[in-house]
């Protein structure tokens, strides 16, 4: 014999990825799925087939499900928006430093994800920087309340946050724009305007997309930036079904949300990548 | 520069295009000194010359996609020189072309038509007949990326087309094709050139591709025009030194004018009134006759020289002969029959004639 079947070589090639992706993401994926059909009884998990979990979901955390949804949209689309503005001046604006201000952008990655809510809850809070500025500056009388624990402090923070996980996908689209389309457009007499609306944004649909779904995911699986900014009584998902998991022993409805969570994220990319991108990519 | 005009009564109509004074500088380096320029409407301009000439710079200019840094472009009679491309009557062809990838060949190429948001069945005829005319009626609802590059260069010269500008201008217009496609295009270009009646400019490095396509030529070098006109006439009267070698072969002759004669380095001497001292010819390869048997002294309006074939090549259609005058100088010789050539093998002691007037004196050589 000289040696294995092609196909099976190549599979062998693809075990490491696989097996590391099998064993850390699917195996234990699959096992909470099966758990949130389980139930409980006195803080024990009794093995089962119910939909209890997800009845409980919907029910109980419905208007939580749709808040944490419409949050996580906003930042998304702050993110793109904003990115998109910036991508589009380090591509087309900036001649040969475009390069440096993405790499500035991902320099600021290593910032952490605390620190940054850190430092807007040293910003908003009552005696914070933005409050001390205006008071020093006459506009108010006392420190305004309403910057901070609130939904627009959690999108304010998360989309600082994920604005470069953003910028990178947009720019690499537009860095396959060719520049010559644009003077295309111009010379058959496209306003710049124009020229974003037909020609530019067409081109990098795709990278918006992209940038939309990662920062669209990112905020709606967090918990930690509402457990900081967004007050006591907690605005998005991820807060409880963390509280379900720790403090309420509670796996199937935890696992549950979690599912329910993914799916409606899910639902929600594909919508955006049909309504934008359409069926011929 | 003055471009030749037939006889006829066109002389009198000013110029479609013209760019006087214009100049070019980025910093402190120079793109364009100071051009001149007149092109007529109707004609098929080629502007020809190495890279890095000024000659994309020129057309970028006429185009509106640079200001001048000074000088007036006008075309039609009115100063566009401040005004954009999208608000010129000029339409281009991009090297490279430029097509938008995101969208079919008929929305390509009526996409200026439907910015200017003229109505629907106008753009759908137009676009048809714009097709029609580059032969690409089939092709309507395909994608860019579907299209072989010959299509796509007729895509966008379809898209420039359909606007009906005063003039086309075409980068490099065929320099990302195959040979064969690109003398098929330089077919399909003359046609429709013709069809149209427009007026086309178009920038080449490649001279057999200005040769074949122009009725008008002019040759860049260094950000300067060295010579405009008939391209034939061009090339048989060269004005510099750098129109006569990168247009076509020559033979260049170093010699000196006493009086109303001009003594060549490599021993003729002819009768040529003009600046006394040092100047320079250049005379054409093919302007050269051969001819075995002895000479009969000095041939009629012309030169005849006894010289040895030092080298024949035969190339095809044509053949050359290196010429060694015996003096150090060599002459190169074509043959447009090769048959012809066979005769002479190098060794042989040969006559080879021309006549004065195929000398074009280009002044000192630098």
């Amino acid at each position: 014999m000289t040696g294995w079947p092609r196909a099976l070589r190549r599979g062998l090639a693809l075990f490491p990825a696989f097996g590391i992706l099998t064993g850390l993401f699917f195996v234990p994926i699959a096992l909470l799925f099966a758990v949130s059909f389980w139930s409980v009884k006195s803080y024990r998990l009794v093995p089962g087939f119910s939909p209890d979990a997800y009845a409980r979901t919907f029910s109980f955390y419905g208007p939580l499900f749709i808040s944490t949804m419409l949050i996580a949209a906003a930042v998304a689309l702050l993110c793109v928006t904003v990115g998109f503005v910036f991508a589009y001046g380090a591509r087309f604006r900036s001649g040969r430093y475009g390069d440096l201000f993405i790499l500035a952008t991902m320099i600021t990655l290593f910032g952490g994800y605390l620190v940054k809510i850190y430092s807007w809850k040293a910003i908003l809070s009552a005696n914070g920087i933005l409050n001390s500025a205006l008071i020093w500056l006459g506009l108010v009388d006392a420190p305004v309340t309403w910057f901070i624990f609130n939904r627009g402090a959690v999108i304010v923070a998360l989309a600082h946050f994920l604005l470069p996980f953003a910028i990178l996908p947009i720019y690499s689209a537009l860095r396959n724009v060719p520049d010559i389309t644009l003077e295309a457009a111009r010379d058959l007499g496209a306003s710049p305007w124009a020229t974003l609306v037909r020609v530019v944004l067409p081109q990098c649909k795709a990278g918006l997309v992209a940038a939309f779904a990662i920062c669209f995911l990112s905020a709606a699986g967090d918990y930690v930036t509402p457990m900081f900014l967004g007050g006591g009584s907690g605005i998005m998902l991820g807060q409880f079904i963390v509280s379900e998991f720790s403090t309420r022993f509670n796996w199937p409805v935890g696992a549950a949300m979690s599912f329910s969570l993914m799916g409606v994220s899910a639902l929600v990319i594909a919508a955006v990548w049909l309504a934008i991108v359409g069926r011929r990519g | 520069m003055n471009i030749d005009v037939p006889a006829g009564g066109e002389a009198a109509k000013p110029p479609l295009l013209r760019v006087s004074g214009v100049t070019k500088r980025y910093g402190a380096a120079v793109a364009l000194h100071p051009i001149d320029l007149e092109v007529r409407q109707g004609s098929f301009t080629a502007i020809l010359g190495p890279s890095g000439c000024g000659k994309s710079t020129l057309l970028r200019l006429i185009a509106g996609f640079a200001e001048p840094s000074t000088g007036k472009v006008e075309i039609g009679g009115r100063d566009v020189t401040r005004l954009g491309p999208e608000n010129r009557p000029t339409n281009m062809v991009f090297q490279g072309y430029g097509l938008f990838p995101h969208m079919s060949v008929a929305e390509n190429v009526g996409f200026g038509l439907s910015i200017a948001r003229r109505p629907r069945p106008e753009i759908d005829q137009r676009v048809a007949e714009a097709l029609r005319l580059v032969r690409l009626e089939d092709f309507a609802s395909r994608r860019i990326s579907a299209l072989s590059g010959g299509q796509q260069q007729r895509v966008a010269l379809a898209r420039a087309l359909i606007m009906r500008p005063l003039i086309l201008l075409l980068d490099e217009p065929l320099a990302a094709l195959d040979l064969k496609l690109r003398q098929a295009m330089q077919t399909e270009l003359r046609r429709i050139h013709r069809e149209t009646g427009g007026t086309f400019i178009f920038v080449t490095h490649d001279q057999s591709e200005a040769f074949s396509l122009a009725d008008n030529l002019i040759v860049m070098n260094e950000g300067r025009i060295e010579q405009a006109g008939v391209p034939q006439d061009v090339y048989m009267r060269p004005n510099t030194l750098f129109v006569s070698q990168f247009v076509g072969d020559t033979n260049i002759l170093p010699g000196i004018r006493r009086g109303d004669h001009v003594e060549l380095a490599l021993g003729a001497r002819f009768s040529s009134p003009g600046r006394q001292g040092q100047t320079t010819f250049v005379l054409r390869p093919e302007a050269l006759r051969l001819d075995a048997a002895t000479p009969a002294g000095s041939a009629p309006e012309g030169t005849a020289l006894r010289c040895t074939v030092e080298e024949m090549l035969l190339l095809g259609g044509e053949a050359r002969v290196t010429l060694s005058i015996g003096n150090g100088e060599t002459l190169v010789a074509r043959l447009s029959d090769p048959r012809d050539g066979e005769a002479f093998r190098p060794g042989m002691t040969v006559t080879v004639r021309w006549a004065d007037k195929a000398l074009s004196e280009v002044g000192v050589a630098a």
